[in-house]
């Protein structure tokens, strides 16, 4: 009976206790600017890797790794640098996954990738004849359902994925989910486009511990999501080759960080500068430069006579191969097969 | 004892209701809750994507007297408006919107004056009706329009409450109706924010057009819910915009002369298109002497094309309604 009567006593404070810490802690926020993020832990709590040892930690980041270099000793032709121009055509598929009642206004900044944004590159890239690689979340193609035949029509450029409604997979957080939305992602353009996408870029390039297992296992030919190296490699997953190509993308060469709404530098004139440099080094260095951009983001007007700048100038040097990701995936895994 | 355990349950009951609703973002953490679209089905997605969406492209196949782009430079005119529906009372805040009325506003006139090209000002009556006389330095040349620019620049997403709205809409309309001597015919929202009342209040209000939404660069007829409302959409983008650049301590780009490049090359391929450009300052941003300097030479620029058509964004949403209704009956 006592005993039982000091459990309790010692569930209430403990109940009490807890109850005066989260109000403390919902407190924090309101001054905050990010009043949505959860309280952080404190202490060894906040960095769970300081207590690990280096094995554990060896085995924590040999989940989804870079494997072997698959830059081929010459590009198709003899050409000097791959370049492969690709398109997120997010459009209004992150908001609509993210909010539960999204408002116009916000809705129409991503619907303009679709009524201004996507005709206006496809004519810029007709025009200098260059084809392209288009990541397209499911939903963004049933929503403008003129995008997929539009981006056909020329017969120069792919269509790859880019999750069923860009959902974010580390937030998903659940195996089952991923590969639902991927496959059902997958049947959407082979239905559509007539042809299975062999290619896979995650929303917000934000792949899940379960990633690579599921793309595997949906047997595409490449990902498009990581950053370990500036030329193609093979992913290796906990100390195994995947036989999946990575075609390496990165926040340099993206414009949503420059532009985006909170964009730290919206001058088209010094961005454009910055990709030109790296083209620079990536054609001396004879490897691969994968630009990525957004319809509803690079699609304006101010910012797609930079695009075509930058294609004139990379098209006046000798040797230049611009080529869609899948044709590049092809020709490093065919050139390189059988090599290690 | 049993008492005793009913007395405790009860009491960690109550106190666990007086956890203040945990923040939505910590709520859904975690799982598919935080992305609800993720689970919704294509029908779901498209009456949330087609509540309000860019129903017909109204781009008329020539520009008035055969201009190839029209241009409409707007302004909106906040000043301390926004600090104070918000209570930010900070003297600093306060002032900075004040210069809008101050010194913001007149210099802009004097530069449309000189330069002899209309332009739109969206006003909030509150705004209005602390500074009237800037209604009259506005309508003195008789070129330039006055549109609705919310009662005080309220939130209407964070209002989320269609009778308040109404109730603001209306006060701002009869407000700013009384203040220029008749009914305004172009809605912007503030801070271009519709909330899921916002389409269906200014389409019944009789509104000719609203410039808060950014589906297209051309004009468009406003689809709500999949039908034609006979509202004219002309839209606005943050590019083509003083705010973003220029804001008060979290501006991105704050060279007057890289933001003018950006206005300039939008306007560049624009006329290339023979599209239509709109322009959105606000006098308590551009007002600046740094930055009105800027803005004249865009103008400057512009004039010096054949074929350049300046004009208000009535002037401009009654002539693309007209061509559009032509092109509709042919």
């Amino acid at each position: 009976m006592r005993r039982n009567t000091i459990i309790v006593i010692v569930g209430v404070v403990a109940a009490s206790a807890w109850v005066i810490v989260s109000r403390a802690q919902q407190r924090r926020p309101q001054t905050a600017a990010a009043s949505s993020a959860a309280p952080a832990p404190e202490g060894a709590a906040a960095l769970p890797g300081i207590t690990r040892s280096l094995d554990e930690l060896k085995q924590t980041a040999a989940r989804a790794r870079a494997g072997r270099k698959l830059t081929p000793k010459t590009w198709p032709n003899g050409s000097k640098v791959a370049v492969c121009l690709s398109f997120d055509i997010d459009n209004e598929s992150g908001l609509l996954a993210r909010e539960s009642n999204p408002l116009p206004t916000p809705l129409s900044e991503g619907e303009y990738g679709a009524t201004e944004g996507l005709p206006r590159i496809l004519a810029m890239l007709d025009h200098e004849h260059v084809p392209a690689s288009f990541y397209i979340p499911a939903v963004s193609a049933a929503l403008a359902p003129e995008m997929v035949p539009a981006i056909q029509k020329s017969g120069l450029h792919e269509i790859a994925l880019h999750g069923w409604i860009h959902e974010s997979l580390p937030t998903l957080n659940n195996a089952a989910e991923e590969e639902r939305l991927l496959n059902q992602a997958i049947e959407y353009f082979t239905k559509t486009t007539g042809k299975r996408p062999v290619g896979n870029r995650a929303g917000g390039w934000a792949l899940s511990h379960y990633s690579v297992d599921v793309i595997r296992k949906a047997g595409l030919l490449y990902d498009s999501s990581m950053m370990a190296m500036d030329e193609p490699y093979e992913l290796m997953s906990n100390g195994g080759d995947t036989g999946i190509v990575e075609l390496p993308v990165e926040w340099i060469q993206d414009d949503a960080p420059y532009f985006g709404r909170t964009g730290a530098l919206p001058s088209p004139e010094l961005i454009f500068r910055v990709y030109q440099d790296e083209f620079d080094i990536a054609y001396k260095e004879g490897t691969m430069l994968m630009l990525t951009f957004h319809p509803h983001v690079s699609g304006h007007r101010s910012r797609i006579v930079h695009l075509e700048k930058l294609i004139d100038y990379m098209k006046a040097k000798p040797g230049v191969w611009f080529a869609t990701a899948e044709e590049i995936a092809r020709y490093v895994k065919q050139t390189t097969a059988g090599t290690h | 004892m049993r008492r005793v355990v009913l007395c405790i349950v009860a009491i960690i009951v109550s106190a666990l209701s007086l956890v203040p609703r945990v923040v939505r973002g910590q709520q859904m953490a975690g799982g598919a809750q935080n992305q609800p679209g993720a689970r919704l089905s294509l029908d779901e997605l498209k009456r949330q994507m087609f509540h309000v969406s860019a129903g017909r492209r109204l781009k008329p196949a020539s520009w008035p007297n055969g201009a190839k782009v029209a241009v409409a430079l707007s302004f909106d005119v906040d000043n301390a408006t926004t600090s104070l529906r918000s209570g930010d009372l900070g003297s600093e805040p306060l002032s900075r919107g004040e210069y809008g009325a101050v010194d913001g506003l007149p210099r802009i006139l004097r530069m449309l004056a000189r330069q002899n090209v209309p332009a739109s000002f969206y006003i909030p009556a509150v705004s209005a009706l602390l500074h009237p006389q800037m209604i009259k330095d506005i309508q003195a040349s008789g070129k330039h329009e006055i549109g609705i620019h919310g009662w005080i620049h309220e939130d209407l997403p964070v209002l989320n409450n269609a009778a308040e709205e109404q109730r603001m809409l209306t006060q701002a309309i009869d407000t700013i109706t009384k203040m220029i001597g008749h009914k305004p015919v172009g809605y912007r929202a503030p801070s271009w924010h519709f909330s899921q009342f916002t389409m269906k209040q200014i389409k019944d209000a009789g509104f000719l057009y609203d410039s808060s939404l950014m589906g297209s660069d051309d004009a468009y007829e406003i689809n709500m819910d999949g039908q034609p409302t006979g509202v004219v959409e002309l839209p606005i983008e943050r590019i083509v915009d003083d705010a973003p650049y220029f804001g008060a301590s979290n501006g991105s780009l704050p060279s007057p002369e890289l933001v003018e490049q950006i206005f300039q090359s939008e306007f560049d391929v624009a006329y290339d298109e023979g599209g239509l450009y709109v322009l959105t300052m606000h006098p308590h941003i551009t007002g600046h002497r740094s930055r009105v300097a800027g803005l004249e030479k865009l103008v400057v620029h512009m004039k010096s094309k054949p074929g350049v058509w300046f004009a208000t964004e009535d002037a401009i949403a009654r002539y693309v309604k007209d061509q559009g209704r032509a092109t509709a009956s042919r």
